[in-house]
């Protein structure tokens, strides 16, 4: 009796999964059959379609769109419309034309409709499409959805308003995000991401907004996002007001949004304040000063930049003797107090970054120049590095290097002692 | 004296049943799960931010790290397929360790690098570094030179070396897909919570046809049988294992192949450890433990979508070199963290994945041999009939027969990278076979690794030339 029990209950498993395997074997068959038409059908579609909007749009009249192009939200036509109006709608020719004839065959209505629906996922989906389709109708259906708790909803919101631009979505953005943040419905690299693409028309609305920043995370993600965008006076006007703020990562945003090579003559008061920031008690805005004195080509900060080769930090010390490697010429008096110290790390960091951005070879240069005090400052750098074991640009150009009268000077150099 | 023999040997295989019937348990359930989650992210790519990412200066910087051993007839296509990474900013590191072959003459060649004098800062412990090279052309290239030390020294060489905050580890002997990296990225840049480690899937490269060293051109099966079965068991591994404990947030295993890290936090856990041979999983399960240690909120991932392509082995001697180095990899990061196991501390992970890990994937072989051996043995004594025999078999085979369906079902309903219908029913027909021989040897294989560590042999088995017989369509073509 037993072993009949236990034979029926095994028998039983095998047949189910016997039908299970089956089952699965002919869905895949079947779904494989069905999507192979399916999107045989779909690529045939757009193609036929795509002519018939062409036509339409080519010749201005859209009158008969609406007869011609109309489908039902499941049938396949309906997709392959959309996929070619919002091809068409990405080349500035045909913009106007295709968010025409979009709303016309009812696209941003009927997502706007699926905004209701009970699937996260359908919701999600109908936003996505209505950002993409630009549509500037369904911005306050959105705006509203920025208030859910869901936060797959509210970061593809966000994504879709910042693709249909305009005041409204980014100002509604902008008066949430303390909550979002507070709650973790969206992460800050999503949210730059975002803003990013609201353009360099956000800009004067991004600037003027200074009210709204009372978060600190709010103020130094908005700085970021226009330390991303093009450089304009009202950035930089706001990232001077935020230079001196008490949060460390909102400085470090400021000065990011001021190191710009287009605001040289903008920031030209605020570079002593930047050089301030040169010894801040926080290491990335060391960091990130330094970077802005880059970009803003600050000569002035030669001697403060050749200080932080001594940073504490690694990053740091990087930084710094790369910024001025980049500054050439100008930092060789800096460099060579540097490289006669007795900072290994420093001595490193300065004779690396001098191989890697090919600074070697300007110094090379420099030794058959006419300037005798330059090509005097740039035999002792590259004599310092010879010595410290950086030699390999030295040992090329004296194998294979062109200029005779340089060759002989850098054999001289490479013939003195290692390590002496 | 018999009768007891035989209570035994009845009881072991009613042991026997019952841990089959839970083992087969756990693996329906993750199949379950697998097939919900990957329906809803199969919904959720069509509306992904990863495209936004990908063109954000925001994206964080990646460092690639190739580590690289007498790989010359591959080096190539895995420096030029990370190279030709679609993500805004990142640096390939390749780290030669200690090649006794033309592998750093080709890639010095093909890329016209230069010696240069680089400082090595040794924030991990690695073997000595004799060399740099680097091309001001290609900057975001940089190859290390060093002495041999194995992989996972090789990657902390790489670590010590790249400038990112985040690096992805990728075998010399594999094709990322251009957007595998940034896909890769998405649940670190998407998630509130820290994410400290993300892996993607790995598939077999064996007989694709790749164009310029970058891009897939053709898909197509290989004829080496080993091979077919071993693509079978890439699909169910990945999309249904990983997916299932990637939902119970309790992944164990991320590939080597292809994962990315959180830098500062590897380093913070002490780098990869060099005395383990399957240093990806030692990684991820000290991870677990140092941030649960420390009552850091974490998170580590599987995506089911970004693809990296490898070379598989091709003989049975070289898989059975793989399959005993995973095991013992397996048995040596336990061992080497057991203090984790059944402490509440290590919340979830210590106290039901890894016991799951040593009950059911440890000791798994040496029930499924031993089991094997006692119901023939038991049929011989006459304690089990010819019906049960055979249902017995016949339950096990099928049960392997509908784990490899569901898989290449999942398959099918993701990337369908296998697109034509000679490919879907080989392989369907390889998940059948597999049952009769394949996955045998592979228990058999895993024993013997769990020998080897029990009597003392905890070597690393180098696995040669894998899939060189395969190699001449991805060279040529």
């Amino acid at each position: 009796m037993r072993n009949t029990i236990i034979i029926i209950f095994i028998l039983g498993i095998t047949t189910a999964l016997m039908l299970l395997s089956g089952g699965l074997l002919v869905a895949s068959i079947v779904r494989r059959v069905f999507h192979d038409r399916k999107y045989r059908k779909l690529d045939l579609l757009r193609e036929i379609f795509k002519g018939k909007i062409l036509g339409m749009l080519e010749s201005g009249d859209l009158s008969k769109a609406g007869q011609e192009l109309s489908s039902a939200p499941r049938s396949t036509a309906w997709p392959a419309i959309e996929d070619v109006l919002l091809r068409l709608r990405s080349e500035e020719k045909h913009q106007m034309g295709a968010t025409i004839l979009l709303s016309t065959l009812g696209y941003p209505s009927f997502y706007k409709d699926q905004l209701a629906a009970r699937s996260v996922q359908t919701r999600a989906m109908s936003i996505d499409k209505l950002g993409k389709m630009r549509s500037r109708s369904s911005v306050p259906k959105l705006v509203s959805l920025l208030d859910e708790e869901e936060p797959e909803i509210v970061s593809v919101t966000i994504r879709a308003l910042s693709k249909i631009g305009g005041q409204t979505g980014l100002k509604a953005i902008i008066d949430r995000l303390p909550v979002l943040l507070g709650k973790g419905l969206v992460t800050s690299k999503a949210l730059e991401t975002s803003l990013l693409a609201f353009g360099a028309n956000g800009i004067p609305f991004l600037a003027e907004q200074r009210d709204a920043y009372g978060d600190p995370r709010v103020a130094s993600i908005v700085l970021g996002t226009l330390a991303r965008l093009p450089a304009d006076p009202r950035s930089a006007r706001l990232a001077t007001d935020y230079l001196s703020h008490e949060n460390a990562e909102v400085r470090s945003r400021a000065l990011q949004a001021l190191g710009r090579a287009e605001n040289n003559h903008e920031c030209s008061g605020e570079r002593e304040r930047i050089i301030l920031l040169l010894r801040d008690p926080v290491w990335y805005v060391r960091l990130q000063a330094i970077r802005s004195l880059r970009m803003l080509a600050c000569e002035p900060a030669v001697d403060a930049l050749g200080k932080l080769i001594f940073d504490g930090q690694w990053q740091v010390r990087n930084e710094a003797a790369r910024t001025l490697i980049m500054l050439g010429d100008r930092s060789l008096d800096v460099l060579l107090e540097v490289l006669a110290g007795g900072d290994r790390y420093a001595k490193d960091s300065v004779c690396e970054e001098a191989e890697i951005t090919e600074f070697t070879t300007r110094l090379m240069e420099n030794l058959g120049g006419d300037d005798a005090t330059l090509r005097e400052k740039s035999r002792r750098i590259l004599e310092i590095m010879h010595a410290l074991g950086f030699s390999t640009p030295l040992l090329t150009y004296a194998a294979s290097g062109d200029n005779e009268a340089v060759k002989q000077q850098v054999w001289a150099i490479v013939k003195q002692r290692v390590g002496a | 004296m018999m009768r007891l023999l035989s209570v035994t040997v009845l009881w072991f295989n009613v042991f026997v049943g019952v841990y089959f019937g839970i083992v087969n348990t756990i693996y329906s359930l993750l199949l379950a799960l697998a097939l919900l989650v990957i329906f809803r992210h199969i919904r959720r790519i069509k509306y992904s931010a990863f495209t936004e990412f990908q063109a954000s200066p925001e994206t964080p910087p990646v460092a690639i790290l190739i580590p690289v051993y007498n790989e010359e007839d591959v080096v190539l296509m895995s420096i030029r397929s990370a190279l030709a990474a679609d993500y805004p900013f990142f640096e390939v590191v390749v780290i030669n360790d200690g090649s006794s072959d033309g592998t750093l003459k080709r890639v010095i060649d093909e890329f016209r690098l230069r010696k240069i004098d680089r400082v090595y800062r040794k924030f991990l412990p690695s073997q000595p570094v004799k060399r740099f090279y680097y091309n001001i052309e290609t900057p975001n290239l940089i190859v290390v030179d060093k002495e041999r030390g194995g992989k996972a020294d090789a990657l902390n060489c790489g670590i010590n070396v790249s400038r990112s905050p985040y690096f992805c580890s990728v075998d010399a002997d594999s094709l990322l897909e251009k957007n595998a990296l940034i896909r890769v990225m998405t649940p670190l840049l998407e998630s509130s919570v820290p994410v400290v480690a993300s892996g993607g899937v790995v598939r077999v490269l064996n007989g694709l046809r790749v164009r310029d060293w970058t891009t897939i051109q053709e898909i197509d099966l290989p004829k080496n049988p080993l091979l077919l079965f071993q693509i079978v068991e890439y699909i169910r591994g990945f999309l249904f294992g990983r997916v299932g404990w990637d939902v119970l947030n309790s992944l164990l295993i991320l590939s080597g192949t292809f994962s990315l890290f959180h830098k500062a936090t590897v380093v913070e856990t002490g780098g990869f450890r060099t005395g383990n041979v399957s240093e990806d999983m030692d990684m991820i399960v000290r991870l677990h433990k140092h941030l649960l240690k420390a009552g850091k909120p974490y998170r580590i991932r599987f995506v089911s979508d970004p693809i990296c392509w490898t070379e598989v082995p091709g003989t049975l001697a070289m898989l059975a070199r793989q399959r005993r180095r995973w095991h013992l990899g397996l048995i040596q990061s336990i061992w080497q963290n057991r203090e984790m196991v059944l402490n509440p501390r290590f919340g979830r992970i210590g106290m039901v994945v890894i016991p799951y890990y040593i009950l059911f994937e440890i000791m798994g072989p040496v029930i499924e041999v031993l089991g094997y051996f006692f119901v023939v043995l038991s049929y011989a004594a006459g304690i089990l009939d010819m019906d049960f025999l055979q249902l017995f078999f016949i339950l096990a085979i099928f049960y392997g027969v509908f784990l490899s369906t569901a898989a290449i079902f999942l398959e099918e309903l993701t990337f369908r990278r296998y697109p034509k219908w000679r490919h879907l029913f080989k392989l369907l027909l390889y998940g059948v076979f597999e049952n009769f021989g394949y996955r045998q040897l592979n228990s058999f294989w895993r024993l013997q690794a769990l020998l080897r560590y029990l009597t003392g042999s905890h070597e690393w088995e180098h696995v040669e030339n894998k899939g060189k017989d395969d190699r001449v369509k991805a060279q040529t073509k």
